[in-house]
């Protein structure tokens, strides 16, 4: 399976090179993407258990996860209105949150849920 | 217990691997996860609350509280101006009971007679609502109200029953942690699924993890103080906590917490949206997107009161809408705004505002979706995996 661009809610998977520079935050077992207000997090989580980690790394302000395994993107809810559950091929992605523009503000924000 | 006298236990135990369940088997799953959310919310029995707190933690005083606001009231009243310090030793004490002794255990007596396929298959099916919904709520909003400014107010019954002197042993720094259950009834209804399907348990074992989950859904622990928080009622429509009509989460002191589509709500917007009287300006103002989706579908009148205009749409359910010489105009002061409404899979629709300039230049649903999701137009076209 290709790595290709899915988008989850607010949050967007971009496969790409990791920059040169990038710093190595944390391993983890599982990585919340996108964090939700009300509990429904976006995660990614392996379709088999293995003892490899998620890498997630930073550069620039910008969120890069490496990807070691087949894995899930999920979304932590039940009931008929849930994301539905995509596949995510190895490779490095950079997470990205969608904008909108505050018109009250006058300014770009990251999307909440 | 060392790991012979375990895998000893286990192999007495041990019976044929089951495979696959019939399709009766299969129609009955819903029946086990609505059997389980109900007793989710049966009041408690406290004489037994009382008896396994003190059996899992000794010669402590137990108080059962009304709700989640009145147990917070109690921890405020006891501390008495005392700083409150979480402590995680609590949760880790009750977690290591349920995990180490009971849930482990019980948990490779399932592995052990259930294909391992058939395991998790099942247990996605039965991870209901229970855990997704009601305990990161209850969980997160036990958390935040206790570390929240808010004065206590107790009855005066209660005050006269938690003893003075009681209070006055009290250190000047009071360690407090908590911890809900509701996560552990997924498993006791797995368990009860498993043995209609002909899984055999550790009987003694499994009656205990229920006894203990039963009886303590949620515990706040002041160290030598324990309060038990009563089980709510939940409303539940459409697989979400919802209620239009009253908290979605509510005590029987009339405290809770206010639901829509399973979005939570502070009460005063939860009113608002559900008086169906939302303008598009006041939609706009909320900061997060799934309550503003909620808000949208309860208040659909919204765009069209304002004279929205619909500039373009593409065929991936994108609109956008221009909205000039309208209220939300003056009140912003821009002369035109744009917003993107996108229908996702799931049915809900979004509304997002797009950069004014941008819009200006590129009035174009998909283009403006592709600008906000940070990708070029291009990219976006190409993209297949979207929800």
């Amino acid at each position: 399976m290709k790595p290709q661009i899915v988008r989850h809610g607010e949050a967007i998977l971009k496969p790409c090179e990791l920059p040169k520079e990038a710093i190595l935050k944390e391993e983890l077992d599982r990585v919340v993407v996108a964090h939700s207000e009300t509990g429904h997090h976006h995660v990614l989580v392996k379709d088999k258990i293995d003892l490899s980690k998620y890498k997630v790394y930073t550069h620039n302000g910008d969120t890069y996860v490496e990807v070691p395994s087949l894995s899930k993107l999920i979304h932590e809810k039940t009931g008929s209105d849930v994301h539905k559950t995509h596949t995510i091929a190895p490779s490095v992605y950079k997470i990205i949150i969608k904008n909108e523009f505050d018109y009250f503000s006058g300014a770009i924000r990251r999307v909440r849920d | 217990m060392n790991l012979t006298t375990l895998v000893g236990q286990l192999g007495e135990l041990e019976t044929d691997m089951i495979n696959s369940i019939t399709k009766e088997q299969e129609a009955k799953i819903p029946e086990y996860i609505d059997k389980w959310v109900r007793i989710a919310s049966e009041p408690l029995n406290r004489e037994m609350s009382v008896k396994m707190v003190k059996e899992l933690f000794g010669d402590v005083t137990v108080i059962i509280a009304e709700s989640i606001r009145n147990g917070v009231d109690i921890v405020k009243f006891i501390a008495g101006g005392r700083v409150l310090k979480y402590d995680s030793k609590l949760r880790s004490q009750l977690y290591s009971q349920l995990y180490s002794q009971l849930y482990s255990q019980l948990d490779s007596q399932l592995d052990s007679q259930l294909n391992s396929q058939l395991y998790s298959q099942l247990y996605s099916q039965l991870d209901s609502k229970l855990y997704s919904q009601l305990y990161s709520q209850l969980d997160s909003k036990l958390r935040s109200q206790i570390d929240s400014k808010l004065d206590s107010k107790l009855d005066s019954k209660l005050r006269s029953q938690i003893d003075s002197q009681l209070r006055s042993q009290l250190p000047k720094e009071i360690r407090y942690s908590y911890y809900t259950t509701q996560f552990w009834m997924v498993w006791l209804g797995y368990y009860d699924y498993a043995q209609m399907i002909g899984v055999k348990f550790d009987k003694e074992k499994l009656q205990k993890m229920t006894d203990i989950v039963l009886s303590i859904p949620t515990i706040i622990s002041l160290g030598k103080i324990m309060i038990v928080v009563e089980n709510p009622l939940c409303r539940w429509e459409n697989e979400n906590i919802h209620s239009d009509q009253k908290p979605a989460i509510e005590w029987k002191d009339g405290t809770g917490f206010y639901y829509l589509d399973g979005v939570n709500f502070e009460k005063e917007l939860w009113e608002k949206v559900v008086s169906h009287e939302m303008s598009l300006s006041e939609i706009m103002q909320i900061e997060i997107s799934d309550q503003r989706t909620v808000a949208l579908k309860y208040n659909p009148q919204a765009i069209i009161k304002e004279n929205a205009k619909l500039i373009h749409k593409d065929d991936r359910t994108n609109e956008l809408y221009l909205v000039e010489n309208s209220e939300i105009n003056k009140i912003t002061e821009f002369p035109k705004m744009y917003f993107l409404k996108m229908t996702c899979p799931t049915g809900r629709v979004f509304i997002e505002g797009c950069p004014p300039q941008e819009a200006e230049k590129n009035p174009h649903a998909g283009k403006m979706q592709a600008l906000l999701c940070g990708l070029h137009y291009s990219e976006y076209m190409e993209m297949t995996l979207e929800s």
